[in-house]
């Protein structure tokens, strides 16, 4: 067993924690970084193309403005964010983007050297998101990690947290376990920063890294912090269906292909005559959700995605990263059409806080895709990226503030042994489904159930999924405790079960369709019952749901 | 189609030495590397440890040495003869898993950071546009240890070379313009003038970072400035 000692834990090392262990360093916490696996080599962050999306008087476009950027926000969210959030992020992102720069990172500008390149997408009213050609999230990461080093801030890798600790209503430290030795860890600290990232492997089809189980949102769980807006689970149109490797992954740019069933028919003809392929993410998902049902998918259960009409060399000109994807799996996009099917991309809910990134437990932070509420019930693009610099520097911030004053916090070793028992019982369990058996039925069950389309009769169905999954005992087969990857899935599963369910059961309340919540049964917004948030927490028989008022309608700064 | 893999193993728990250990799978393009292993895992041997988590060429875990060739296996179309062995000239703590700990204990003297003496006055700041394009091109590396595997002069001077890997990372700062500390010593420090400009680790890069360029560039400074 392994002990630590620091003022503030941040559980996860994406750009949110490790921005968030910047914050707290800065601000006088000794402070330690977790990380399920390696530092810019885990997460969604590292993978992320895009921008960051900050508005600022040193560089925005004439005409846009902060409040702008909030009101694109807010319309985004379909006006059930969390409006004081949103705020932060709009005033904070600029200065931080700057930071970045401080830290090491460089984004791209324009032939002058000084002026930012700004990028624009879908839902910002005006371009405003500097970015590093396709690689801006690990530009970040690499300014983060530097920075974290040059203050030797440690950097604890490889260590799944599994448990958040308390005693007296307060945080007093966090066990885990190493992926390396399957040896418990144990912090003895006051404050824990969730930074786990989002869920994306509960769904058959997720463009996330295989690390994204759900970890924050049974973490936030576990330690009496309740959920929000777990129903909003954002959809990407295309990703690929084969090989299974690469399931889920974004699989091309709609404005370069053209989308037909099996049937041969190019059925966006029928759902938006006007755009075609270029109609909304959410209507080209549900286009292409619809063709499979009605049984017009291909043999994986999606559409092809056709680019061979394109002259020779055009897609490896205009797509060069993609071209060579396709390549290296054995596609030629001149040639072969591609399967593909819509993806889970991000989850807009999650952990409760304030616009402090406190939740409501003493010594209990969240940043990132970990927190729900930013993003209401569908998210811009380019505004994860800001908000992890924003979420994190003031989870940072306000951690610091809080371990502050208190002293040194002893968790109780017993937790380490009861979390060594577990990991015992796991590998000596001999019956039951392995965690690849039940990974696969709950992702299938989700996706079928709980995905584009959503209906009371389906989410029934993936609850009872979920239940007989939750009651199925898990068999590790292999018996080894060091470099045990079965072993970690194992402790994984659970996390996903509780996420699962969390979504399913918000989407259930939810009798109405809103931002990416699409409901079959109710598929208009209605404003007079839903303006406002859904609730899970744990209570004494499981998760129970709750609601409150989003606050009024309409967006002004 | 029947495929053919062979998979060089290693216990250090219950082995004395590795060895290749075969398996039959189902040849089914589009079928990646990964693909396989995952096959493998599933199927034969829950017990097959090797690292990756994006899936995409993103995280830099996933290399492997696949028919005599360095490539991230998650990147990799897969054959249906294939050879699949850890990367080389480092050490492997079980399979295809290698350990990254010898290249860390590395990591601090390189100061992989920016260093400057004075904030800048407007923000953002100016930037060569030249040097930036070299910056840009180092910091893609996604340090998955490729080159590390096929250069030959890391096998010959493990400790006077530092490689291809942690020069390309130096190359970011190296080329950053702001970057104020002595890079081109550093350089020097790490064995940069040993490159005998063989180019290989340029060719198995799955980023195009291009160290061999990088490193080319970087050898001149330090001869010019140190030499
Ligand atoms: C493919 C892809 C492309 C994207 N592109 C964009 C884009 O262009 N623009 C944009 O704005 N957004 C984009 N997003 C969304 C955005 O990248 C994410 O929302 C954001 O990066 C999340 O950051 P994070 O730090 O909260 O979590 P992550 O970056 O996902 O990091 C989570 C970290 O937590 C660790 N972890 C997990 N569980 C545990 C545990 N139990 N204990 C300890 N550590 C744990 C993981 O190993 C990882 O280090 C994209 C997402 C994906 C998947
Ligand atoms: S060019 Fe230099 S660094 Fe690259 S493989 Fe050859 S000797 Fe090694
Ligand atoms: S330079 Fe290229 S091959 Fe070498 S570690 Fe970096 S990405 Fe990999
Ligand atoms: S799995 Fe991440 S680079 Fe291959």
């Amino acid at each position: 067993m392994k002990r630590y000692q620091c003022d503030v834990l941040v559980a996860g090392g994406g750009g949110a924690g490790l921005m968030a262990a910047y914050g707290a360093a800065l601000n006088n916490a000794s402070v330690m970084v977790a990380i399920k696996g390696r530092a810019q080599r885990s997460g969604a962050t590292v993978m992320a193309p895009g921008a960051i999306s900050a508005v600022d008087d040193r560089w925005k476009k004439e005409g846009d403005s902060r409040e702008l950027h909030f009101e694109d926000t807010m319309e985004g969210g379909r006006f059930v964010n969390d409006r004081d959030m949103v705020k932060v992020l709009c005033e904070r992102s600029p200065e931080l983007v700057l930071e970045l720069e401080r830290m090491g990172a460089l984004f791209q500008r324009e032939d002058d050297g000084a002026s930012y390149s700004l990028r624009i997408d879908g839902g910002h009213s005006f371009p405003r998101c500097p970015f590093l050609e396709d690689r801006t999230g690990k530009e970040m990461l690499k300014a983060m990690a530097g920075a974290l080093r040059k203050l030797h801030v440690p950097l604890c890798e490889e260590v799944m947290v599994t448990r958040i600790l308390k005693r007296g209503g307060r945080v007093t430290g966090a066990v885990g376990v190493s992926a390396v030795t399957g040896e418990a860890v144990i912090f003895d600290c006051s404050t824990v920063i969730i930074a786990a990232g989002g869920a994306g492997m509960i769904y058959e089809n997720s463009d996330n890294p295989t690390d994204l189980t759900g970890d924050s949102y049974g973490l936030a769980l576990g330690a009496g912090a309740p959920l929000r807006d777990m129903e909003f689970v954002q959809f990407y149109p295309v990703g690929f269906l084969q090989p299974p490797s690469m399931k889920g992954i974004f699989a091309g740019l709609l404005y370069y292909s053209r989308l037909y069933n099996a049937a041969g028919e190019r059925f966006m003809e029928r759902y938006d005559p006007e755009r075609l392929e270029l109609s909304t993410r959410d209507r080209v998902s549900m286009a292409i959700a619809e063709e499979v049902r009605q049984g017009r998918g291909t043999p994986g259960g999606g559409v092809y995605m056709d680019m061979t009409y394109q002259e020779p060399g055009f897609i490896a000109k205009m797509t060069p990263a993609l071209h060579s994807t396709y390549m290296n799996m054995g596609l030629d996009p001149e040639k072969d059409r591609i399967e593909v099917a819509p993806t889970v991309h991000h989850f807009m809910g999650g952990m409760v806080v304030d616009a402090s990134w406190s939740s409501n437990v003493p010594g209990l932070f969240g940043a990132g895709e970990a927190c729900g509420g930013m993003h209401g019930a569908n998210r811009l693009s380019q505004n994860a990226l800001a908000e992890i610099i924003v979420s994190g520097m003031t989870a940072g911030e306000s951690a610091a503030r809080y371990s502050a004053n208190l002293p040194p916090s002893f968790a109780d070793p017993a937790e380490a042994e009861s979390e060594e028992h577990k990991v015992r019982a796991l590998l000596s369990s001999e019956a039951g489904e392995t965690p690849g058996e039940v990974r696969e039925k709950l992702r299938k069950t989700m996706g079928e159930n709980g995905g584009v389309f959503r209906s009371k009769e389906s989410l029934e169905k993936a609850l009872a999924h979920i239940a007989e999954l939750k009651a199925t005992p898990l068999r590790i087969r292999q018996k080894d405790t060091a470099m045990n990857r079965e072993l970690i899935e194992a402790l994984e599963t659970e996390n996903m079960l509780k996420t699962a369910e969390a979504v399913a059961r918000s989407a259930l309340a939810r009798e109405e369709s809103r931002g990416a919540h699409f409901r079959e049964d109710f598929p208009e917004a209605d404003d007079g019952r839903f303006m406002k948030n859904f609730y899970v927490a744990e209570g004494k028989d499981g998760l129970e749901v709750y609601s409150k008022s989003a606050g009024m309608k309409g967006a002004s700064a | 189609m029947k495929g053919q893999v062979k998979i060089l193993r290693f216990n250090p728990q219950t082995d004395a030495e590795s060895r290749f250990q075969s398996f039959e799978f189902e040849f089914a393009p589009p079928m990646t590397v990964l693909d396989v292993l995952n096959l493998v895992r599933e199927r034969f041997a829950p017990d097959l440890t090797y690292a990756g988590c994006c899936r995409n060429g993103h995280c830099g875990l996933c290399g492997a040495v696949v028919n005599g060739r360095e490539a991230l296996t998650c990147r990799q179309a897969a054959e249906p003869e294939m050879e699949i062995k850890p990367l080389a000239g480092v050490r492997v703590l079980k399979d295809l898993l290698i350990d990254r700990e010898q290249y860390e204990a590395r990591r601090p003297a390189l100061r992989l950071f920016l260093e400057r003496q004075r904030a800048p006055a407007f923000e953002p700041e100016k930037i060569d546009m030249e040097a930036f394009e070299l910056f840009k091109k180092a910091s893609r590396c996604i340090e998955c240890m490729c080159c590390m595997s096929a250069c030959p002069v890391v096998k010959k001077k493990p400790h006077i070379f530092a490689g291809p890997m942690p020069l390309t990372l130096l190359a970011r700062h190296f080329f950053d313009p702001r970057d104020g500390m002595e890079r081109a010593l550093m350089a020097k420090d790490e064995g940069v003038g040993e490159c005998i400009e063989c180019g290989l680790c340029s060719s198995v890069c799955p980023r195009n970072a291009d160290p061999a360029g990088l490193i080319r560039l970087m050898k001149k400074a330090a001869a010019g400035e140190c030499g």
